[in-house]
């Protein structure tokens, strides 16, 4: 279970999130939606305790480990998994030598390469992937769509029990967004992970069904329900939601 | 697997004609005349303080090498004479302090240089790589391309002091120097796919190292 808990944020010394609150249950979907530049994604960063924020007030826990106490890594090896809007891209390092070392980092032992390369090459033909990226450097000149399928091989393979997608949906075309959500989709069916969505669109909801979605207002989560609540904000806009709880 | 081919050098001077393996130098000064096409893997200075590559008439060097346990100060010198080629790729990864210079000397005419180095500094040790690209009088025809990158960590330095001397009108001649910083973001990728810090920066110096080495 992830628990947040009056939760501050601040980057380059501006309060980003304000009081944030958050409980993700093991094997929930929640969705945060939002105007652009409320903090969004600043909620993801602060979780994976990324450099340039500082959780100023509250607390993070998830498995009952305060995430605030540990680094960046560790968290990941707790099987909290991120994927940006925009993966980075590493010139020179190789998908197949990073994963190599994540999996024997997280497993405590030396991965077969004979193996490791059957299942990820099986990974590959699943999303769709060529199995030639698995030799290609990380993120390194593939389009908007290749990165995000890149991150699906990451995340098959490693496996996490709670996902973070930040704005994944950003920058795919109808075809790519499909293949990206189906995939995870199939990867919440087979595994039953917790997943934190943040979108601006319905079209990631539509087949990534969420439990609970969260508008999110100046750092604030100001309203939260079911995922009929963003097909509303999609038929509404996030304006009246804001009016009706008398925020302008 | 065929075993590669070591030459262990205690002379000051020696000639090589169409050598192919590694080099071990152990004498404290070295010329090496090349003679044919030369492809020189590895080179491992014992003792050298100073290593001279005299590049024949119509000979060919190929140099690719990632160098780790340097003399802390030495000099390499390289003399090309006519219709020669010359391509060395010098990836250097620190692990004492270095204070080296590279005085490339084009002397004759029609002679291609092709000259790269990374050097990476993640130590507490200071690094500095003088280089002299020198185009001599009446000579025609050369060609001197120089690339010197570095990779360090923020409390470390690399020093590139580049210096290209064209005394002659017909050369083509070109030197850059770049230094970054490990990038914040990337380590913060590595580190959330649950690689450790220094696991991390060890994959991005091997990723920038061999970012010359691949096609």
């Amino acid at each position: 279970m992830l628990e947040i808990k009056h939760m501050n944020v601040y980057a380059a010394d501006k309060k980003i999130i304000d009081d944030l609150s958050l409980t993700m249950k093991d094997g929930e979907i929640h969705a945060i939606m939002g105007p652009n530049g409320v903090g969004k994604s600043t909620i993801c960063k602060a979780i994976l305790k990324c450099p340039g924020y500082e959780i100023k007030q509250g607390t993070i826990f998830y498995d009952k480990q305060d995430l605030q106490k540990l680094s960046t890594t560790d968290i990941s090896r707790l099987g909290i998994f991120y994927i940006s809007q925009t993966p980075t891209a590493i010139e020179g390092v190789t998908n197949a030598e990073m994963l190599r070392l994540a999996l024997s980092a997280r497993t405590n032992e030396k991965i077969d390469i004979f193996t490791f390369t059957k299942k990820c090459n099986e990974i590959c033909t699943k999303i769709g992937l060529p199995t030639s990226f698995l030799h290609r450097a990380i993120n390194d000149g593939m389009s908007g769509g290749e990165r995000k399928k890149n991150e699906l091989l990451h995340l098959w393979l490693l496996e996490p029990k709670c996902i973070i997608l930040d704005e994944i949906d950003s920058g795919l075309d109808v075809d790519a967004l499909k293949t990206v959500a189906s995939s995870i989709a199939e990867y919440y069916e087979e595994k039953k992970p917790s997943i934190l969505i943040i979108t601006h669109h319905t079209q990631i909801l539509d087949i990534i069904k969420p439990d609970f979605v969260h508008i999110l207002s100046s750092g604030k989560i100001v309203k939260t329900g079911t995922a009929q609540l963003a097909y509303q904000v999609e038929k509404e806009g996030f304006q009246n939601q804001l009016e009706d709880k008398g925020i302008k | 697997m065929e075993k590669e081919n070591t030459l262990k050098i205690d002379e000051r001077e020696i000639t090589l004609k169409n050598f192919q393996g590694n080099l071990q130098i152990a004498s404290a000064s070295c010329l090496v005349h090349l003679v044919g096409e030369n492809k020189i893997k590895h080179v491992v200075l014992l003792q050298t303080e100073s290593l001279t590559f005299d590049l024949q008439d119509q000979s060919k060097l190929q140099l690719e090498d990632l160098w780790e346990n340097l003399p802390n100060k030495f000099e390499v010198t390289i003399y090309s004479h006519n219709h020669t080629e010359l391509d060395w790729s010098l990836a250097i990864n620190l692990q004492n302090p270095l204070e080296m210079s590279i005085i490339n000397n084009l002397c004759g005419n029609q002679n291609h240089n092709k000259l790269r180095i990374k050097v990476v500094n993640d130590t507490d040790f200071s690094c500095q790589i003088k280089t002299i690209g020198h185009i001599q009088k009446q000579t025609q025809e050369n060609v001197f391309l120089e690339e010197l990158k570095g990779l360090a960590s923020k409390t470390t330095n690399i020093t590139f002091l580049p210096q290209l001397i064209v005394d002659s009108d017909s050369v083509t001649a070109n030197h850059n120097a770049t230094i970054k910083c490990f990038d914040e973001e990337e380590l913060f990728y590595l580190q959330c796919k649950g690689i450790t810090k220094p696991e991390a920066k060890k994959l991005l110096k091997e990723g920038f190292i061999n970012r010359k080495r691949k096609p």
